[in-house]
């Protein structure tokens, strides 16, 4: 995992991983965490990747509430967890990427318009 | 480059000698382009994702006998709109495209250079065929193309490539490569179909800038080989002037050699000669497809060995 700034970065270990250090990079791997405010939050595609890994927190999701959360909305949860970030599953086995829990509601953090654009 | 919408395919007329049943070729640009995607091997299994789909009624076949991951979806209009897209799934990618990252042949743990990489289709499909393991360095230029790049790559789980920033002529000559991938700019008649965005442009002054500038991209891929290493040098265009004149140029200028392609699509050997200029006899190993006999984006390859 490499660091820049705000940002945490994973890629996959290689004995070709040194070279790169002779150019100049942009961007490496997958963003897996950015810190925002005083929290590091995962990114949706690092919880797309590692979502099948997860042994908790994770919110299962109907296509009703799917389609609820596209919208903005969000849904009430009954998980006994602290508020926080969870992993967004839909039909019990697609690992669709971040969601915060706050005061047992259940909101998106994906962008509306990826969600918008899904059709189910 | 500002392409502009056209439904006159007689700017094609000047390669009625070269491309075979040339009535069939103009009636295929006609047609609107077929769907076809790509299935993500990295984040799925590419039986499955057919499975699913064909249970949702979403008619797909695979285009080559054996391989779960080449995809024609006919009738099916936006493939983003899928789940599996969001999920970074499938991919919605010519299927020429997906041949040149096939043809280049990448091993698992080898260490790949895509000089013109954006929007990352080629480059993704490159890190899949090599499990996402050793190191794919996706060079791209223009600082407005390389955040597409970098969103397909993160879509479709891509761990083992780096985004780098150099003038593809111009990239560093610090280390060599086991693959390059040389997809360069071009005039992209290979694109041009029927309500396509690409309808045939030209732009006066540019061309003879292009010209340059695909010769000098094909002898730095070449330079950035190890020996042994192997280059595609590739075109989604018909004009000989930005293929077999390229490859040409590299093999008058450099110790190359042109490896044979057989992918399992049709494909017509690479001209001899064109407007007075005769070839190198090895270029019959270069191949052409042609959208009438692929149903695909036309496109020029060519497969290139360092000794």
């Amino acid at each position: 995992m490499l660091e820049t700034g705000q940002s945490w970065w994973l890629i996959r270990r290689s004995s070709h991983l040194g070279l790169a250090s002779a150019f100049k990079v942009f961007a490496c791997g997958i963003k897996a965490f950015q810190r925002v405010g005083r929290f590091v939050k995962p990114t949706t595609r690092l919880m797309q990747l590692f979502g099948p890994k997860a042994t908790g927190s994770i919110v299962e999701l109907t296509v009703e509430e799917f389609r609820s959360l596209a919208k903005g909305e969000g849904i009430p949860s009954n998980l006994q967890i602290e508020d926080g970030y969870v992993l967004l599953r839909l039909n019990r086995k697609y690992d669709l990427g971040l969601g915060l829990l706050m005061r047992g509601v259940v909101r998106s953090q994906m962008r509306k318009s990826d969600l918008q654009q899904i059709s189910i | 480059m500002s392409p502009h919408r056209t439904e006159n395919f007689d700017a094609f007329d000047k390669y009625r000698d070269i491309i075979p049943d040339f009535g069939l070729f103009l009636d295929s640009l006609k047609q609107s382009l077929p769907t076809h995607f790509r299935v993500n091997s990295i984040k799925c299994d590419p039986s499955l994702v057919m499975e699913k789909l064909l249970s949702r009624q979403i008619p797909v076949k695979r285009v080559r006998e054996g391989d779960n991951t080449l995809i024609a979806a006919p009738g099916l209009g936006n493939p983003g709109k899928l789940l599996e897209y969001a999920l970074g799934y499938i991919h919605p990618q010519a299927l020429t495209s997906c041949l040149a990252s096939i043809a280049l042949g990448v091993k698992a743990e080898s260490f790949v250079l895509d000089l013109c990489a954006s929007p990352g289709g080629k480059t993704s499909h490159l890190a899949q065929l090599m499990d996402n393991t050793g190191l794919v360095i996706a060079n791209e230029l223009y600082s407005g193309r390389r955040i597409p790049l970098g969103h397909t790559l993160a879509r479709l789980g891509v761990m083992n490539t780096v985004i780098t920033g150099y003038p593809a002529q111009e990239f560093p000559l610090k280390h060599s490569f086991d693959y390059v991938l040389a997809d360069v700019p071009c005039s992209g008649e290979g694109r041009v179909r029927l309500g396509s965005p690409f309808s045939y442009y030209e732009e006066k002054g540019f061309r003879p800038r292009l010209l340059n500038l695909q010769k000098r991209v094909i002898l730095r891929g070449f330079d950035l080989l190890k020996g042994g290493g192997e280059m595609v040098y590739s075109t989604c265009t018909y004009d000989p002037a930005e293929n077999e004149a390229v490859v040409q140029h590299l093999l008058e200028n450099r110790n190359a050699d042109l490896l044979p392609i057989h992918l399992g699509f049709h494909q017509e050997p690479g001209l001899r000669s064109w407007k007075g200029e005769n070839y190198d006899p090895r270029m019959e190993s270069t191949v052409r497809f042609y959208p009438h006999t692929v149903d695909s984006v036309g496109f020029f390859m060519a497969r290139v060995r360092k000794g």
